[in-house]
């Protein structure tokens, strides 16, 4: 088994090798931060990142609703006539909705029907749109979009474009079909909709609206007073509005962790093809799926936990710390 | 903001996207799984509890029955034993009967054979009165006659044959 598994790795290696030798790879790189409009609906293209006029139908959202097509579809295949005694697939979704849902019970016991469901939502969507950015021809297929020079200069800590070869010697691929001319910058028709800022920030700011929402109905306008305590002294007081601020925080802080990790892990599977294609992404591969579900597991908990700590009184959390 | 790549409309469109996520998981998946598990538990539960009581059940049949069955077996022994008791006595009570009757017939038999000896000697009193008058008789008719000591003879071979 080990001998085979050596075997196996040698021999890619070396025509991994051999073919990096002949020029068997590209030499495009290209990574942008934003989601690139796919098209614009009813206007058109300024740059590779912008929509001049119209709404711009970005590759993560066409993925966004692929994923809820997947779902969708998932859904109906396992819970239309649901039997008493699971058979098939819809073993596979209790067994899956059951396990989060022991594990958001183990965090609060209270609320658990109350939070359940956006954090198990989070979880499995975040999980399936993390998922999807490793999946072979997403990011490697779409358009060809003229490459607005200037734009790249301009920005260049958000598109980073390594298209031109230093003396002109064209990519190995330019001449095959449908790959792009010069000029022209490939614009991926599918993207992980967790790598883009506005699907994570939109996931964000629901999860904090709703930390705040069960704040407030678990314990009235009382829940202010976590935030403005004015009676407990100065530093009390600081503490509250530091709370506050960290509230405001929580927004960036989940939109930003979610969207780095999963950005960062597809910026470097595409270095790494990009540097040595054969076999040197394979680890990193492992990694990011590592990755898609510690992230998705990551934001599923701390809201959780987040909703759980709004409603907790500010009584309670005072007596024990004064009992220090 | 824009280099990053937010763009408002995306936003709220994702926004929407969330929304429906959740609407979606929620009324499709969640609540359909959560009440499956329910109903689940509620039914395993009923099932242990049905299966609790059918051995209680079970193990109240079971002591009914030995009780019953040690009656029966008792009661046997008892209809046994009386029936036995009784045979007992039937046998000694047969027994005597026969032993009664038997002796009844011994001492019918006795009286009987009595009687008929009564009635013999009787009748053979009657017989030698009459052959002794006979003979008497005769001697005495033949006193004169010579040949008396025959006739002795003969009366008392005649007694002989009577006899």
């Amino acid at each position: 088994m080990r001998n085979r598994i050596l075997t196996v790795t040698g021999i890619l290696l070396v025509l991994g090798i051999v073919l990096y030798i002949i020029g068997v790879r590209s030499t495009k790189l290209h990574i942008s931060v934003a989601a690139e409009p796919v098209f614009c609906l009813g206007g058109v293209r300024a740059t590779l990142e912008t929509c001049a006029s119209g709404f711009p139908i970005t590759n993560s959202l066409i993925t966004t609703v692929i994923v809820l097509i997947i779902f969708f579809i998932v859904i109906l295949a396992g819970t239309r006539n649901m039997q008493l005694i699971p058979r098939g697939f819809q073993n596979t979704l209790e067994v899956l909705v059951e396990a989060f849902y022991n594990f958001a019970q183990g965090v609060d016991r209270k609320n658990v029907a109350k939070f359940f469901p956006f954090c198990a939502s989070a979880f499995f969507f975040m999980l399936v749109s993390n998922i999807t950015g490793l999946i072979p021809g997403v990011g490697s297929i779409g358009l060809c979009v003229p490459t607005a020079k200037e734009a790249a200069i301009v920005a260049p800590i958000a598109d980073v474009t390594m298209a031109e070869e230093p003396d002109g010697t064209a990519d190995f691929f330019a001449s095959w079909p449908l790959a792009c001319e010069k000029g022209t910058t490939l614009v991926p028709i599918l993207r992980a909709p967790t790598a883009d800022l506005n699907m994570t920030l939109a996931w964000a700011l629901a999860s904090v609206a709703l930390i705040q929402f069960f704040g407030f109905q678990a314990l009235g306008v009382g829940y202010l007073t976590k935030f403005f305590n004015f009676r407990e002294g100065f530093m009390m007081a600081l503490v509250g509005i530091l709370e506050l601020i960290s509230e405001f925080v929580r927004i960036i802080a989940f939109a930003f962790r979610l969207f780095g990790n999963i950005f960062a892990g597809e910026v470097i599977l595409v270095v790494m093809a990009f540097l040595f294609p054969y076999l040197l992404p394979a680890p990193f591969y492992a990694f990011e799926l590592f990755v898609a579900f510690i992230q998705a597991l990551i934001f599923a908990v701390l809201s959780l936990v987040f909703m759980s700590l709004a409603t907790e009184a500010h009584g309670g959390h005072h007596g024990e710390t004064s009992a220090h | 903001m824009e280099k990053l790549g937010i763009n408002w409309g995306l936003l709220i469109a994702q926004l929407i996207n969330v929304i429906f996520v959740v609407w979606l998981l929620t009324t499709f998946l969640y609540r359909p799984i959560l009440n499956m598990l329910n109903q689940r538990t509620s039914r395993i539960q009923e099932g242990l509890q049905d299966a609790e009581k059918v051995k209680e059940q079970l193990a109240n049949a079971k002591r009914d029955y030995d009780a019953e069955l040690a009656k029966a077996r008792q009661e046997a022994a008892a209809i046994l034993a009386q029936a036995q008791e009784r045979a007992r006595a039937q046998a000694a009570e047969i027994i005597a009967q026969a032993h009664r009757d038997a002796e009844k017939i011994r001492s019918d038999a006795l009286a009987q054979a009595e009687q008929e000896r009564l009635r013999m000697l009787d009748e053979l009193k009657d017989r030698m009165v009459e052959l002794v008058v006979l003979t008497a008789e005769r001697v005495l008719g033949e006193e004169l006659k010579a040949n008396h000591d025959r006739l002795i003879e003969e009366s008392l071979a005649e007694l002989g044959k009577y006899n």
